[in-house]
């Protein structure tokens, strides 16, 4: 096979999917693409998002077209650095073609790949994948989201790491009912989990208030962690959207919502309808607005934030990297000013507070090299 | 969350709501089965077996299996609506309205207005509706727009299992009478229903496709008609917008006239009786604010104004149909 083409792919995006449709080439023949770069948008059975080029080099040849509907691992392009013969090519799609079978495992219902265990006298809901390697990481996600909010990290992490993502409690297929949630408990219930799951040794990766949740359980179970990495975390500082949960909780259709999930993002346009019903189904579920409230207070206290965290993540002894969106309009960037010189610290630009979702392959690297480092 | 049929999940709507609030009641034909009888207690389950094994939860003070006479089940439901209870009483057909619309147009919906806000009717009548079952036209009616045509009543019609779930939970805390209508082609159609209680507010429309070249509106259970109708045309390149309407009174008019404005091309797919339908009502709507929008004629896709045939062949012919609502969307695109 020629080894100066790449070939690109139909991405797993999340662990359910089978299959992607095309719906917009952005980029065409010919044009020159650099990693991380929007190359074309792709629309599966629960999102429509754009996807970002895996190479540096120029497409040769689009061979899915805009309309298609294609497996997950199938051949969508071809890039190269350089202008190549178009027989060349042909051959490297023929032999990607002939090596390659979709996955066509019968587990129709994803719901198969949900998991529930009793952890702290809580049901948590989580999902796995685990092939007997290395290192394991554990997703926690923020305030309101759930486990599929790293639908474009954990699948794409999975070939190197065994992945654990839980809904906290409160959240997704998680125990509705709860007393109170403190960053302690919460950390808790984390050192638990692996308890539970056998798992000795853990790189955990936590998005705002899940980010608390790591840091806080790196400080309390320091031998249980290996590595931290935090996308927008809470604790660093006082100034946080205290508007944002409120109207979160409180937001009765989809147009009050719209407004709040657009601070989340830089490019708002990612916001589809399906999105916005997906979280009013999750708010319309008994007791999780009362739920939420509770963990509002955690979070928040007279319109600032409850948690200082700063002593706790300078001190922690294991690698630790941070993650931010420039334009976080959740909890700001420059909270990063305050972490010592041990942190890696990543600001990326165009990108708001889900830089796992806008930016998934610089996230994804930067929890790949936090874990090696 | 798991998959669920839509008989399960107004199965699992009425256990948990009876479990969290005694005042909740069953009322109707059969909804048990055997009542004062040495045969099979808990036989029937009502006709399609929607309210099968409530009866050993709650016994026969609330599982109240009457005699034939909706009659007498709408104003027992109703009387017990109004002093403190929370009836669901199920008009087996929604057919059979006939016999005691009375009890439900001019005492259930006036209660509130006539005393002057002091009175509420926390009442949900459960009803069959539709064609398709070979029942003939006594058994197969829509008439949805007759109860929509009435102020003081709301109408619901769910087209999933999600849906009908949280739709009926709101339709028993809801302080109004509700007519709650379930497609009987629809009780055997799964879906993902989470295990946990939880509500859709009325007056709010679901899209379940979006796209940009043709709008289609539909409502119980010809959305999924005009979903599979959306799927075909986008393998040929055009992609449709599916608005469901979830509840017809009180009306998403701002969805509508969103999905309508979205493409410009508007397909209706009613299954009740042409004359002063829902697709006629919503067109009315559609003409009057978003004209300027429209690049087509608004296209209504329904039965003829004749009687459901009893004649299966006949009956194919009468109901909407994907081959229909493809080809009139062809018309316009």
């Amino acid at each position: 096979m020629n080894t100066d083409l790449k070939a690109i792919t139909m991405p797993k995006w999340g662990l359910s999917m089978k299959e992607g449709s095309i719906l917009k080439w952005i980029k065409s023949n010919g044009e020159n693409i650099s990693k991380g770069e929007m190359i074309l948008e792709i629309e599966t059975e629960k999102v429509v998002n754009e996807m970002e080029s895996p190479e540096d080099g120029k497409i040769l040849k689009i061979c899915a077209n805009e309309g298609d509907t294609v497996p997950v691992g199938s051949l969508i392009a071809v890039c190269g650095k350089e202008d190549t013969d178009d027989k060349i090519i042909n051959e490297f799609i023929n032999e990607f073609n002939s090596n390659f079978t979709p996955d066509v495992s019968s587990d129709e219902n994803e719901e198969d790949n949900n998991e529930k265990i009793k952890v702290s006298n809580l049901e948590i809901n989580f999902i796995k994948t685990v092939n007997s390697k290395e290192q394991n990481i554990l997703f926690i996600h923020g305030f309101g989201g759930d486990l599929n909010n790293w639908m474009f990290n954990q699948s794409e992490l999975s070939d190197k790491f065994n992945t654990y993502a839980i809904d906290l409690p409160g959240h997704g297929m998680s125990e509705k009912n709860i007393h109170n949630s403190t960053l302690d408990e919460l950390a808790t219930l984390t050192a638990s989990f692996c308890k539970e799951n056998d798992i000795n040794s853990i790189n955990l990766v936590g998005h705002s208030f899940g980010a608390g949740v790591s840091i806080k359980t790196a400080s309390l179970f320091p031998d249980l962690i290996n590595s931290l990495t935090l996308i927008s975390p809470i604790g660093l500082g006082k100034e946080i959207d205290s508007t944002y949960l409120n109207n979160f909780i409180n937001a009765e259709n989809r147009r009050d919502l719209k407004k709040e999930i657009e601070k989340l993002y830089f490019n708002s346009e990612i916001i589809t309808r399906e999105m916005l019903n997906e979280v009013l189904k999750f708010l319309r579920i008994d007791n999780v607005q009362t739920t939420l409230t509770k963990i509002q207070n955690e979070i928040i206290i007279n319109g600032e934030q409850k948690n200082n965290l700063i002593e706790e993540i300078n001190s922690i002894k294991i690698p630790v990297c941070v993650v931010w969106g420039k334009e976080d309009q959740i909890i700001p960037s420059s909270h990063h000013q305050v972490l010592n010189d041990e942190i890696n610290i990543i600001i990326e630009k165009d990108c708001g507070h889900m830089a796992h979702i806008e930016k998934p392959s610089l996230v994804n690297d930067a929890i790949s090299s936090t874990i090696t480092s | 969350m798991s998959l669920k049929t839509y008989r399960e999940a107004i199965n699992e709507a009425l256990l948990q709501e009876m479990q969290k609030d005694k005042n909740v009641v069953v009322i109707g034909e059969d909804v048990a089965g055997g009542a004062g009888t040495n045969g099979e207690q808990d036989a029937w389950g009502g006709v399609l077996g929607v309210t099968k094994g409530l009866l050993k939860h709650f016994g026969r003070e609330r599982i109240i299996d009457t005699p034939i006479t909706e009659t007498a089940i709408m104003g027992m439901a109703s009387g017990a609506a109004l002093t403190g209870l929370r009836p669901v009483a199920e008009l087996m057909f929604v057919d059979f309205m006939g016999v005691c619309f009375d009890q439900i147009l001019n005492q259930t919906a006036k209660f509130r207005y006539m005393f002057g806000g002091k009175a509420v009717t926390p009442l949900t009548i459960r009803t069959m509706y539709g064609g398709g079952l070979r029942a003939a036209s006594q058994h197969s009616q829509c008439l949805y727009p007759m109860f929509t045509h009435v102020p003081g009543i709301k109408v619901v019609l769910p087209s999933n299992p999600y849906d009908a779930k949280g739709l009926l939970i709101q339709s028993i805390r809801d302080n109004d009478p509700v007519i709650f209508m379930e497609h009987k082609n629809l009780y055997d159609t799964s879906g993902d229903v989470p295990d946990e209680s939880y509500t859709i507010p009325f007056g709010e429309a679901n899209f379940t496709r979006e796209g940009k070249d043709i709008t289609f509106i539909a409502m119980g259970q010809t959305v999924e008609i005009c979903n599979k109708v959306a799927d075909t045309l986008k393998k040929e390149g055009k992609t449709s917008t599916v608005l469901d309407l979830r509840t017809l009174s009180p009306l998403d008019e701002d969805s509508i006239l969103e999905a309508a404005e979205e493409t410009g091309k508007v397909v209706i797919v009613d299954e009740s009786y042409p004359r002063c339908n829902i697709a006629t009502d919503i067109s009315a709507l559609i003409c009057q604010n978003s004209f300027d929008s429209l690049k087509a004629g608004i296209k209504m896709v329904t039965p003829p104004h004749t009687p459901v045939p009893f004649s299966p062949p006949l009956e194919d012919l009468y109901l909407p149909s994907e081959e229909k609502v493809i080809n009139t969307a062809r018309e316009i695109l």
